[in-house]
């Protein structure tokens, strides 16, 4: 790994990994926790309230509270309470047991964001991976099967490959989506669906200039089956473009499921995606610029780290751009 | 929705996509007017710019779906036979001619006759007669053309032209809205319209728009498609002084962050979309005034009572009693909606003021489920029975973001007492599909209310195949006391029987009633005398006047 | 060389036709249809199936097919089931805003483009190179919608320079015809360069690449070793090899401009293909999503055909016929 773009790239992209794959465990609070929306509703970063739970069920958020002798005084939504000690069943000798620490802000049922954006991360990394995994299997198939299978198969396969091309994806999308009811198996079958066609046509490609090559002719000689060399010569030696293909391809999925998260059609509510956040930051722009822009910066680390790691298996496979061959 | 008929006559429901609006305390809404006006003199002239949520579909409502967006402007520019006043509040609303300058019933109330205004003329100066007043209703009831508000005219049988200004509404029989599906749609003009065959009318949208022949107080003067309408003042309008703006332009923006940028720096006068978020914005410039107009929608849960799920009414009793409705208010609303509690909103005058929303109690929730055969018995924290979980899908229409915060939130309060929702927005054709079928388990949506008061067709059991009885309730009791209001041809009569389906409908809770809310807008302090009624925001823009920019209001 | 294009422009005919007839049932399989679109609350049963009638709806779904295409071989693409009039008619009102939005952002992602990639070319590998690289790579990155977002934000919130939505100002047309320019060029402004800056990572990356190619080539040493000034070299020799590919990439893009302009006119409040494809799908207007479809598909299959005529004005030896089976610049 002598490139430093693929080193960086594939330490932030590791770094986001286990973010996503940890949100159990080092997400702060419960990503859909409502606990008293009205109190913390649009908090900005940094807010630090006390979390009173009531005996009688459920919770108030407090900017301050003070023990008296008698129970409980506390500042909430700009007023001044008190409860019985009675009432109130974490009490401790200086206020309550429960704080709510927002670090990047709530939403506006008083939700978390850190926590949500952790656990948006598993939503869009999981379901960008699937999408993924269905275009390489897709593409890697197809892409076999027009460089192998004959002159026929072949025009047939890369007609299909056009007329799926000529969609403006986005738009097949918004199409798919608003017209089937919205689900995250429709989701990954159609983002995989529409993104495998590159692939494609990489791999066809790859194998039609490696049928040519010594070895391969040589293994055909020895009368070794296509399919027998396709596993042992043709894929591992292809497989360099593929995965550069790969990586610019999970940055291309992230994007797209976050567009359509944002249009309302890909994750519902109220589980949190990156593209549903900033959807729901959207209308709050002016009043609570949090919501929209901490999961965008997010999402834009993801792509970079996926772009990164591309490049730089890209940069590290062609020979034009190794150092050494630079004029 | 249907012209006035929304507004006045009732029946129910729309799937209102719009935002709804909802206030605090209705009746404080409903009069609200407010204070504006008192500086200055009403003034002619000047021209008024405000911000509009949607295009118009065109300018014949005859064949478009109808829409509240498109009729509220083209009620501007076409008139009615009489026009019903949002003054129903404490009695029903009374009635002001417009086309129409008087009109009597026949003793057996089989008949109507109506005098049209001798001065109306049309705007390329035709006179408006008798005989537009019958071609609009061959036009409406030509199967060719499928008025979407058709069975408005289901029962008159015929339109007789007497003279010039005088027409006879023949009916087959007398019952409750007879005058209200009388006057149900725009006069139009026969002279111009009349030249191509109903047949064609479908396809014929920009042959109307270039055709454009109107009598209303104002006229389209340009319509630059999603970008603006600019309404003018008819000159040729038989009431002297009226409208008294020159102009208003209506600029498609449907944002309400734009408009209130818009608003904010002086490009709009007034914004007709504005979120609850937003409010204080409003309040904080000295150059707006926030005007908060009750919405003539209701929104709640509709329990689908024909799923095993919820057809038991202690079920349905449970689940309400577990939604903290005035947390879902308060979050999503602020003090711009209330708690609804009944299909009749709170502020109509026939509505029982004495029911109360069921309280938020958890306890009684979990005790009612467990009576109705819900328990946790395979400790997985999801109530069961028979071996299923409680478990469904609340569905919503997407572009509503009320609604989808709504179902985020019930999904919440319900998991604590053991249901589990899973909260789904679909797209509002799709949603329509579903409602129609009965293939759903609870939805979100809103119905709107007119004050004809007319409940058949949200609770009629008839009304599940045909009609808007999405929670598909069906009570014996209940179709008999909707029948005898019906064809009562005296509304005030209808009052206790009114009560009665509220009590029933409190009962059973078919729809968990969610929220009334008041539809939130924007106005620079330049204009004054700005009254929308709960049905159209524009209902008294023939009255609108503005000052000159650059004198009185703060700048 | 005829025989082929003219099989090349077969090919991209039946294309055309495979993507409107999976547009045409794909949309209606989806569930409702426009008679649902009225808010009317008396609307019934009765009523919705005397509409369908008259629409035609109520025909056998293969008939409703066939009629379609037959008009629309006759350039008759029917009428709105929303509006009632002429689909062709509402198409053409919204084809200027979506031009003009994505002439200016191809403008604006030529410029940055083709400036930061000569620049980072030419600093090959020193600190320049390697900062706009960087650069490159994060507006390769991030998401339209957010970065549109964003720029409200800035530039309409927070420090109200330019319109945040619309095509021209209230009273626009008593306005000069300078002054009128100047007012959609301060609406375009904001939506255009959100996309034309987005784009113009992917564009620069590979004028770069393509750049350090040609330079790398024998006969530009030498004409540098001969004493050609660099600008010299660099345009009119290198640039002029560098530019059948780039213009390859530069019509690549379409369907992403497409896609963008979609999105950026729901952001930004914008009428134009984007904002009516998407209202007519979620309204079911079939006349309208089959009309708008095939526009937008015919434009990409003829963008694709254009890369590949250059790529073949390029390279004689590439099969024109199968070049579309070749992975392209815009794959990766």
């Amino acid at each position: 790994m002598r490139s430093p773009t693929l080193a960086f790239g594939v330490v932030l992209l590791a770094a986001l990994g286990l973010l996503a794959a940890a949100a159990p465990w080092i997400a702060p609070y419960d990503p859909d926790e409502q606990l008293d929306p009205v109190a913390a509703a649009q908090r900005p970063p940094g807010t630090d309230l006390a979390a009173i739970a009531l005996r009688r069920g459920g919770w108030l958020l407090a900017d301050s509270v003070r023990r008296t002798p008698g129970g409980l005084e506390f500042e909430r939504l700009g007023a001044r309470a008190t409860l019985a000690a009675a009432e109130v069943a974490n009490l401790t000798p200086d206020g309550v047991a429960d704080r709510r620490h927002y670090l990047l802000g709530t939403d506006k049922f008083g939700r978390d964001l850190l926590s949500r954006l952790l656990h948006g991360a598993r939503v869009s990394l999981a379901v960008a991976g699937l999408a993924v995994g269905l275009a390489l299997t897709l593409g890697i198939a197809v892409g076999s099967l027009a460089a192998l299978g004959g002159p026929v198969l072949d025009a047939i396969l890369m007609r299909a490959v056009d007329a799926l091309l000529a969609f403006p994806d986005l738009f097949l999308l918004i199409a798919l989506a608003a017209l089937f009811k919205p689900s995250d198996t429709l989701l990954v079958l159609v983002l995989g669906l529409i993104s495998w066609t590159g692939l494609a046509r990489i791999v066809r490609a790859q194998l039609l200039g490696l049928k040519k090559r010594g070895f391969v002719l040589a293994a055909r000689g020895l009368g070794r089956s296509w399919p027998a060399i396709w596993a042992d010569h043709l894929l591992p030696n292809a497989l360099g473009p593929i995965l550069v293909q790969t990586a610019l391809l999970a940055g291309r999925m992230i994007l797209i499921e976050s567009a359509l998260s944002f249009l309302g059609l890909g994750i519902q509510p109220p589980r949190s995606s990156w593209g549903n956040m900033i959807s729901d930051g959207q209308a709050q722009l002016a009043s609570a610029w949090w919501i929209a822009t901490f999961p965008g910066v997010a999402l834009s680390l993801a792509v970079i780290s996926f772009h990164l790691v591309g490049d730089g298996l890209r940069d590290a496979g062609d020979p034009r751009l190794r150092p050494a061959a630079r004029a | 929705m249907n012209r006035h008929a929304l507004l006045r006559a009732a029946p129910p429901a729309v799937l209102a996509l719009l935002l709804a609006g909802g206030c605090r305390h209705a009746a404080e809404g409903a009069g609200s007017q407010a204070s504006s006006a008192k500086s200055a003199k009403p003034r002619q002239g000047g021209t008024v710019a405000i911000g509009w949520q949607a295009d118009i579909a065109g300018v014949n409502e005859l064949i478009l779906p109808s829409a509240n967006n498109t009729n509220d402007v083209l009620f501007r520019v076409f008139d009615h036979l009489i026009e019903e006043q949002p003054d129903f509040t404490e009695h029903p609303p009374t009635m002001k001619p417009q086309l129409a300058t008087s009109w009597e019933f026949s003793d057996d109330r089989k008949t109507v006759t109506v005098h049209l205004q001798p001065k109306a003329v049309w705007t390329d100066g035709v006179p408006l007669t008798a005989d537009d007043v019958r071609f609009t209703w061959q036009a409406q009831t030509s199967p060719d053309i499928s008025w979407s508000d058709t069975s408005a005219k289901q029962f008159v049988t015929d339109v007789e032209v007497v003279d010039a200004h005088t027409v006879r509404f023949h009916f087959s029989r007398s019952y409750a809205k007879q005058l209200l599906d009388l006057n149900e749609g725009l006069i139009l003009p026969k002279h111009a319209w009349g030249q191509i065959p109903f047949a064609k009318w479908r396809q014929s949208g920009d042959w109307f728009r270039e055709h454009l022949v109107s009598s209303g107080p104002f006229k389209i003067a340009s319509w630059k498609p999603q970008q603006e309408i600019v309404l003018a003042r008819n000159e040729r309008y038989y009431e002297p002084g009226v409208p008294r703006l020159d102009r208003a332009v209506l600029r498609i923006v449907s944002e309400a962050p734009s408009q209130l940028a818009q608003m904010q720096n002086g490009e709009l006068q007034f914004a007709t979309n504005v979120q609850p978020a937003d409010a204080l914005r409003i309040q904080a410039d000295p150059k707006l005034e926030l005007r908060a107009i009750p919405f003539r929608t209701y929104v709640g849960v509709a329990w689908n009572n024909r799923s095993p799920l919820f057809s038991d009414a202690r079920v349905r009793r449970a689940l309400t009693l577990a939604i903290d409705r005035h947390r879902i208010v308060d979050t999503l609303w602020g003090p711009y909606a209330k708690v609804a509690v009944s299909p009749i909103l709170s502020f109509i005058w026939a509505h029982d003021k004495t029911i109360q929303p069921l309280p938020y109690d958890p306890a009684q929730a979990k005790k009612l489920l467990e009576e109705s055969g819900f328990r946790d018995r395979d400790g997985d924290g999801v109530l069961d029975r028979e071996g299923r979980p409680f478990r469904f899908e609340l569905l919503t229409n997407s572009g509503n973001q009320q609604r989808v915060d709504a179902g985020v939130m019930i999904q919440d309060q319900l998991k604590q007492v053991g249901v589990a929702v899973v909260p789904r927005v679909v797209e509002f054709n799709a949603l329509a599909a579903q409602l129609d079928g009965g293939t759903f388990d609870a939805v979100t949506i809103g119905l709107g209310m007119d004050t004809s008061l007319d409940l058949t067709t949200a609770f009629d059991s008839r009304a599940i195949q045909d009609g808007n009885n999405f929670a598909r309730y069906a009570h014996p009791e209940m179709d008999r006391l909707l029948a005898t209001a019906a064809s009562q041809p005296d509304i005030d009569k209808t009052v206790p029987i009114l009560h009665r389906i509220e009590a029933l409908v409190q009962r059973d809770q078919p729809w968990t009633y969610l929220w009334e809310s008041q539809r939130l807008m924007a106005i620079n302090r330049r204009v004054h005398d700005v009254q929308p009624s709960p049905a159209f925001v524009l209902f008294n823009l023939r009255s609108w006047w503005v000052e000159p920019a650059g004198t009185g209001a703060a700048r | 060389m005829i025989a082929l294009l003219a099989r090349r422009f077969a090919t991209a005919a039946l294309l055309l036709w495979l993507v409107v007839t999976a547009v045409f049932f794909l949309a209606h399989a989806a569930p409702g249809d426009p008679s649902f679109l009225t808010e009317s609350p008396r609307f019934s049963a009765a009523d919705r199936a005397q509409l369908r009638k008259t629409l035609g709806l109520d025909r056998p779904l293969a008939e409703q097919y066939a009629l379609w295409l037959g008009d629309a071989l006759r350039g008759d693409w029917g009428v709105s089931l929303a509006q009632a009039r002429p689909v062709a008619n509402i198409v053409a009102e919204a084809i200027p805003p979506t031009l003009e939005l994505a002439s200016a952002a191809i403008l604006i992602q030529m410029i940055l483009g083709f400036s930061l990639g000569t620049a980072a070319a030419l600093a090959h590998d020193r600190p320049l190179d390697h900062a706009i690289r960087a650069v490159m790579l994060v507006l390769f990155s991030i998401p339209v919608f957010w970065f549109g977002l964003m720029a409200i934000l800035a530039f309409a919130v927070r420090w109200p320079i330019l319109p945040a939505g619309g095509l021209s100002s209230i009273d626009s047309g008593d306005l000069s015809l300078l002054a009128q320019g100047a007012d959609l060029a301060r609406h375009v402004a904001l939506p255009a360069a959100v996309i034309g800056v987005a784009q113009s990572g992917a564009l620069a990356r590979f004028v770069r690449t393509s750049l350090l190619d040609v330079l790398g080539q024998e006969w530009v040493r030498m004409a540098r070793a001969r004493g050609l000034p660099a600008w010299r070299v660099i345009w009119v020799h290198a640039a002029r090899n560098a530019l059948a590919p780039v213009l390859q990439v530069l019509a690549l893009s379409i369907p992403i401009l497409l896609s963008g302009a979609l999105i950026t006119e729901v952001v930004f409040s914008r009428p134009g293909l984007g904002r009516i494809a998407f209202v007519a799908v979620t309204g079911r207007d079939y006349p309208v999503v089959l009309a708008t479809t095939a526009f937008s598909g015919a434009l990409v299959i003829l963008a694709n055909l254009a890369a590949d005529l250059l790529h073949a004005a390029v390279d004689p030896t590439a099969d024109v016929l199968h070049a579309a089976a070749e992975p392209r610049p815009g794959d990766a």
